[in-house]
């Protein structure tokens, strides 16, 4: 988690680039778009256009800056990225005084789309980030939660932003949820070997699979808490491994003297099925 | 303008239409536009004549029926009549030079008294890719709230050929599944959100009861299943925390909820 400032560290490098060719309001949103992309989601950019096939020579490729005339049609944008070797296409449409932004996953067809007013929210085509979009920590937010997270799987470089309201992780959480889940959710750290257990299990006999016992004692090797449970066969001594006691033993008092089960109950019709 | 008997009852909707006919309304929408289109623009067509069947207008429109319109109630979005004769309606939208994109501004028809209007509009536009047709419908800008969006195969829906003889739905193909498919990704969450924004209730679900018949259910939750009701949604979190059950009972904070033999403790 950072400040706004580190979350659009190399927004001003990717503006140098594109700073001649901006001629409109719309332009810095889907610059804002592009950064979000390849800055935080390790998306690539491979071009412009809106061809559906992904050359061999392009998987490889892709790069973080916007390509030449990205912004050339008046009314359309069309930028072809590649993330996890997966072709995806960003189109822009505007419209009617809005912009309509749309993430096309080419594989699944699975498809986001956010709307967008430049008059409202961009003040100007110069500056800093927060001079020409004041509210550029949510729009950023905005792209991530409506654009992106529709469409792909992945894991974000970093995944919350700072912004006035409560923290990503807390609105994504599941509302009929009780308690916080044993198991980290996605996208954080997995240290090696540390096994992920479901939700409100108990965790039984997990010192049998770590030779140090670090989690607990086991169930493959006696115990010391439970020392007066004698339960063997005659002459072992203690308790068994998983030993299931068949029966009475005379010499060990398990059960209370005198036993109540010597002889069947008084009025005991002989049928053990009642 | 009287309107006409309706003759096919096989025929209604889009969804039922076949190479041999193809409901009224969608043949008014299909002649109001030029007799040469292509597969895009007629699925377009196809697009908006089942917006009319789930409770829109075109915005464009609104003034001039305003007269003839009857108010949608919040528990349907079909209403023949208004679909009939908004189809004689010419829609009206823009497209690009090469035909590729289309933006159409939409409008619920919702009987409400406190309509606001910004809460009712919606922007649907379509962007002709190839063999598919992305389509988007977003609410107005000032909502700050997400939009819908679809895509489609159009030669699914729309075959290629190209016959001036013949009449234009004859290309159509699973109009029924194209139905579904625009319903639930587009027009019916698009059309509950606005009626969410204007406190109408949809239709009977779990918070969209009368207030009154709440207290008949809640009496036999336990502390544990209340607090994962009110977890639901912000409405039914109001609707729990204000019920005497729940605030007469030992009620635990979520982060803090002890154990319990409820099953769904063990499902999350």
């Amino acid at each position: 988690m950072g400040s706004p400032g580190d979350y659009f560290y190399g927004w001003n490098l990717l503006y140098k680039t594109i700073e001649k060719d901006i001629n409109k309001k719309d332009d810095l949103l889907i610059a804002l778009a592009h950064f979000v992309l390849t800055k935080h989601s390790l998306f690539r950019c491979i071009g412009l256009g809106e061809n559906k096939t992904l050359a061999e020579e392009e998987e490889a490729s892709g790069s973080e800056l916007l390509p030449d005339n990205w912004n050339a049609d008046e009314n359309n944008y069309a930028l072809r990225y590649i993330y996890d070797k997966l072709l995806y296409i960003l189109l822009g449409l505007r419209t009617e005084g809005s912009i309509i932004i749309t993430l096309l996953n080419v594989k699944t067809l699975k498809v986001s789309n956010i709307c967008l007013s430049s008059e409202e929210l961009v003040s100007d085509i110069s500056g800093s980030i927060t001079k020409m979009i004041p509210s550029a920590s949510q729009l950023a937010d905005r792209y991530r939660r409506e654009l992106l997270e529709p469409v792909y799987q992945g894991q974000n470089r970093s995944t919350t932003t700072q912004t006035n309201t409560t923290s990503t992780t807390t609105d994504r959480s599941d509302p009929l949820r009780i308690g916080t889940p044993l198991r980290p959710s996605l996208g954080q750290y997995h240290p090696a070997g540390v096994e992920p257990r479901p939700f409100g299990f108990p965790e039984v006999g997990r010192g049998d699979l770590d030779p140090f016992a670090r989690g607990g004692h086991g169930n493959l090797l006696p115990f010391p808490s439970r020392p007066d449970f004698h339960a063997g066969p005659g002459g072992s001594g203690g308790m068994q491994p998983r030993f299931d006691p068949f029966g009475p033993l005379p010499e060990r008092n398990i059960r209370p003297y005198p036993n109540p089960d010597h002889l069947p109950p008084p009025g005991f019709g002989g049928d053990y099925f009642m | 303008m009287p309107l006409p008997e309706i003759a096919n009852l096989e025929c209604l909707l889009v969804l039922d239409t076949t190479s041999e006919c193809a409901p009224l309304h969608l043949q008014y929408v299909l002649s109001s536009a030029d007799c040469f289109q292509s597969s895009g623009e007629l699925l377009f067509l196809l697009v908006y004549t089942v917006a009319l069947e789930s409770g829109y207008m075109c915005e464009a429109n609104s003034n001039l029926s305003k007269a003839f319109i009857s108010p949608v109630p919040s528990i349907s979005s079909f209403h023949s009549k208004n679909v009939l004769r908004l189809s004689r309606l010419k829609p009206t939208f823009t497209a690009s030079a090469d035909r590729t994109r289309y933006a159409m501004k939409l409008c619920s028809i919702i009987d409400s008294r406190q309509v606001v209007p910004e809460q009712m509009h919606a922007l649907l536009t379509a962007i002709v890719s190839g063999d598919l047709m992305i389509l988007a419908l977003s609410p107005a800008n000032c909502m700050y709230a997400d939009g819908f969006s679809s895509v489609l195969s159009i030669p699914r829906y729309v075959l290629n050929t190209q016959s001036k003889e013949n009449p234009p739905f004859q290309r159509f193909r699973k109009m029924a599944e194209l139905t579904n498919i625009l319903r639930d990704e587009l027009f019916v969450p698009m059309r509950n959100k606005q009626l969410y924004w204007m406190q109408a209730h949809v239709y009977p679900s779990l918070d969209a009861l009368p207030a009154e018949l709440y207290e008949y259910f809640l009496k036999h939750l336990d502390k544990n299943q209340m607090n994962i009701l009110a977890n639901v949604n912000r409405s039914l979190h109001n609707i729990v925390i204000r019920n005497k059950y729940f605030l007469n009972s030992d009620h635990l904070r979520r982060d803090h909820l002890s154990r319990s033999n409820s099953v769904l403790y063990y499902l999350h």
